[in-house]
């Protein structure tokens, strides 16, 4: 029930707010829309600095990612704020990687070899806890680094925008199945890094862990 | 429901986007293995973590400043919104009559572009025949009560497409929605 109702009430809570920003903007306001630069600066920038693993980069496009939702600011039509937000931003995210990279495989998840059958047969616990902060970071982040594309655009779109996959699916133009699965991958990847430093790091929590 | 499939539904548990008949059936497999159950709360523990571990990081102030001032510079440029000027009637009656025209020649065009993807490198996914997928998406009448559906709800309901498949789901599931004549 619960559940339900925040899916199905998207619109009406968070995302009104949102919207009534912008149409404030829209009658003079310019602090309305500092506001909602402000809300979204974390996870919009950090998905872009993530993405592009540029800082100039990501200056730039988050900069013309605001500049497109003041230009088309009366012209909205989408339901979800943040989901019109990041489908901009992917957008432009898009066009830089075909302007650095032109030949960028976005399919290219399963190259890895092992099926996701296999690596979500390995459901051995994993003891988060028992690593440290610091170095869990860096190990994540690493990884993260590492997805590829559609993956990690997933993922971001997720834990950084808090994006739900119906609309993360609709912003890639692949069907929600899909979007889940980049997901599971991209955590499957994740997992695996994390038990490949427990079981590798010298002086790492996993040796600890061994009687 | 395979083990594979029910681990989908749980991230769509985690973003609160089941429908109730998933999250009824997400809790059934859930009662039944303990695999999933344990998957689940690796996959919540690794969401976690990895949140917490994600760089935190923000724009500059320049950049802040920037996006202010062509906020500023937008609004000087055009009329706000619910300040239009006035005109007197004749003039008011022409702009009608060009706003109708062009209301026309728009949406001939939007026509033209709803044909048009604007995506440009991840082209549109046909809606149903994905045989790499674990299951079809489908657009089914939903409702938290089986018994008051309205034909606006959606939900999405898995279904083998390869014609295969033993560790099939929902032959039973299928079968009643069927009875309730909302599969096709
Ligand atoms: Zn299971």
């Amino acid at each position: 029930m619960q559940q339900k109702e925040v899916m199905r009430s998207e619109p009406p809570t968070a995302e009104v707010s949102d919207f009534e920003r912008l149409s404030q903007y829209r009658s003079g306001q310019v602090e309305a829309l500092a506001e909602l630069v402000e809300k979204f600066k974390r996870p919009l920038y950090g998905f872009l600095m993530n993405m592009t693993e540029r800082a100039d980069t990501a200056d730039e496009v988050f900069q013309e990612v605001w500049l497109r939702v003041i230009r088309h600011s009366g012209r909205i039509e989408e339901r979800n704020f943040s989901g019109w937000l990041f489908r901009i931003a992917h957008n432009l995210v898009i066009d830089h990687w075909r302007r650095q990279r032109p030949a960028i495989s976005l399919e290219k998840e399963n190259e890895d070899g092992l099926t996701l059958k296999e690596r979500l047969a390995d459901l051995q616990p994993l003891p988060f806890e028992r690593l440290d902060g610091e170095q869990v970071k860096r190990r994540v982040a690493e990884a993260v680094k590492h997805l590829p594309a559609e993956q990690k655009e997933v993922f971001l779109m997720r834990l950084e925008g808090d994006i739900p996959f119906k609309e993360i699916a609709r912003i890639q133009g692949v069907s929600i199945n899909t979007a889940l699965a980049r997901m599971q991958y991209a955590l499957a990847k994740l997992r695996q890094e994390l038990k490949q430093y427990r079981e590798t790091s010298p002086s790492g929590p996993g040796k600890e862990a061994q009687p | 429901m395979n083990c594979e499939t029910v681990q989908r539904l749980m991230l769509l548990a985690s973003s609160g986007e089941l429908s109730g008949w998933q999250r009824w059936r997400l809790a059934r497999h859930r009662s039944i293995c303990p695999a999933c159950r344990q998957a689940e709360q690796e996959m919540l523990r690794l969401v976690d973590t990895a949140r917490q571990a994600l760089p935190e990081v923000a724009p500059g102030a320049g950049l802040l400043t920037a996006i202010r001032r062509a906020a500023e510079t937008e609004l000087r440029r055009r009329p706000l919104a619910g300040n239009a000027p006035r005109f007197s009637p004749a003039l008011r009656n022409t702009a009608l009559a060009v706003a109708l025209a062009l209301l026309v020649v728009a949406f001939g065009w939007s026509l033209r572009l709803e044909r048009s993807p604007s995506l440009p490198a991840v082209a549109s996914a046909p809606a149903v025949q994905e045989t790499d997928e674990l299951f079809t998406t489908e657009l089914f009448p939903e409702s938290e009560d089986l018994a008051v559906l309205s034909a606006e709800d959606v939900f999405y309901v898995e279904r083998f497409i390869d014609g295969t498949g033993t560790d099939t789901i929902n032959a039973l599931d299928l079968e009643l929605l069927w009875l309730e004549g909302l599969a096709i």
